[in-house]
């Protein structure tokens, strides 16, 4: 539509900048934001870009956001030898849903191999690996931060002696695996001793 | 919003005219909530009539309505009402007016209205090329799977 000079014909054109667009896309839920990556190009590129990412996120945490009222709880059982984990939601947190924990691909090497899963002192039963990912995690505390999760893989042998800590988004269902090498200094009881953060200044995840 | 009958200066009454021709008179506190139309008396300050040369009266009834009524009951139903031509061409009116709290209400609805439709429909509402390779877009929707489900049909 374009702009027509003749007062009694008036037209406006009805083309959204780019700002406004953004102001928009700030505004929606993040599962719709990643569908619409698809939209064209430059939304794609906006979309993945880290400052628009960090204007979102201040964003959907300041209490203007509509969703600053659909908290949810995660709850993570360790009563079985498989560890499950599920999301509470709703206004009593009526509504359970269980979420599947990520599918991390293993090692060739360890793919078969009977693990033992120790959890802090008190150690479970064999527990042979049918496929891959099918394992439980543990989760770092502190528990969440923007929405991810860090998440400590079991002993498995690994032929380069690392321990896998995951950093997982169970909304987005992303994963990234960090290896960590284990110094011959430390005992098993060390192992649980990571902590993990986030620093503002820097805008990316900690490890310490 | 109160009306201060009582104060000489917010009884003055404005003229605003819009792109079609069409006249709206208003108080001076109305008008001073579109900061582009302070910073047009701030200019000239004995003028009576301003020009509103990209909106419609249509959507400048809108928006003056808006202003004279608006709190969190009157946001909440105000959206509902307009279709989203309308929505858009309000938001553009809000933003050239520069109404801050028109413009966040507007983003918010139009937001809610496009948050569960398919990538179809929002290249339909903004008027966008897809300037993706089809194999990009099948990729792009594979690693998206997730958020594909329960998209409405539109």
């Amino acid at each position: 539509m374009e702009i027509s000079p003749t007062t009694s014909n008036a037209k406006v054109s009805n083309h959204i900048p780019d700002d406004l667009v953004n102001s928009i896309l700030y505004k929606l839920p993040i599962k719709s934001l990643k569908h619409f990556e698809c939209v064209c190009k430059s939304w794609s590129h906006l979309i993945i870009d880290s400052y628009f990412m960090t204007v979102y996120r201040n964003y959907l945490l300041s209490k203007d956001h509509s969703f600053y009222d659909d908290t949810s709880i995660l709850l993570h059982s360790t009563k079985k030898v498989k560890y499950d984990l599920y999301s509470l939601s709703g206004e009593r947190f009526e509504n359970k849903v269980k979420l599947d924990w990520p599918k991390v691909p293993l090692h060739p090497s360890v793919r078969g191999v009977k693990i033992k899963h120790s959890i802090h002192d008190i150690s479970k039963d064999n527990v042979p690996p049918s496929r891959v990912g099918d394992f439980s995690f543990e989760i770092l505390r502190p528990i969440s931060i923007n929405g991810t999760l860090c998440l400590e893989y079991p002993e498995i042998p690994d032929i380069n002696d690392h321990t896998k800590l995951i950093l997982w988004n169970p909304t987005t269902k992303e994963f990234k695996v960090i290896y960590l090498h284990k110094s011959n200094h430390l005992s098993d009881v060390w192992a649980h001793h990571y902590q993990f953060g986030y620093d503002h200044v820097k805008n990316d995840y900690k490890m310490i | 919003m109160a009306e201060e009958k009582s104060q000489a200066s917010s009884s003055k009454m404005l003229t605003l005219k819009a792109s079609d021709g069409v006249l709206f008179e208003v108080e001076l506190n109305i008008a001073k909530e579109m900061k582009t139309v302070q910073a047009y008396i701030d200019d000239c300050e004995d003028i009576e009539t301003i020009p509103i040369p990209n909106v419609l009266g249509k959507h400048l009834a809108i928006v003056i309505e808006y202003i004279k009524k608006t709190n969190e009951e009157y946001d909440a139903e105000f959206e509902k009402q307009w279709n989203m031509d309308d929505l858009q061409l309000l938001l553009l009116a809000a933003n050239y007016l520069n109404i801050s709290g028109l413009q966040e209400c507007l983003c918010k609805a139009i937001a809610k209205r496009i948050e569960n439709k398919s990538p179809e429909y929002v290249r339909k509402v903004f008027n966008i090329e897809n300037d993706h390779s089809p194999e990009e877009e099948a990729k792009l929707r594979k690693e998206y799977k997730w958020a594909f489900e329960g998209v409405d049909k539109d």
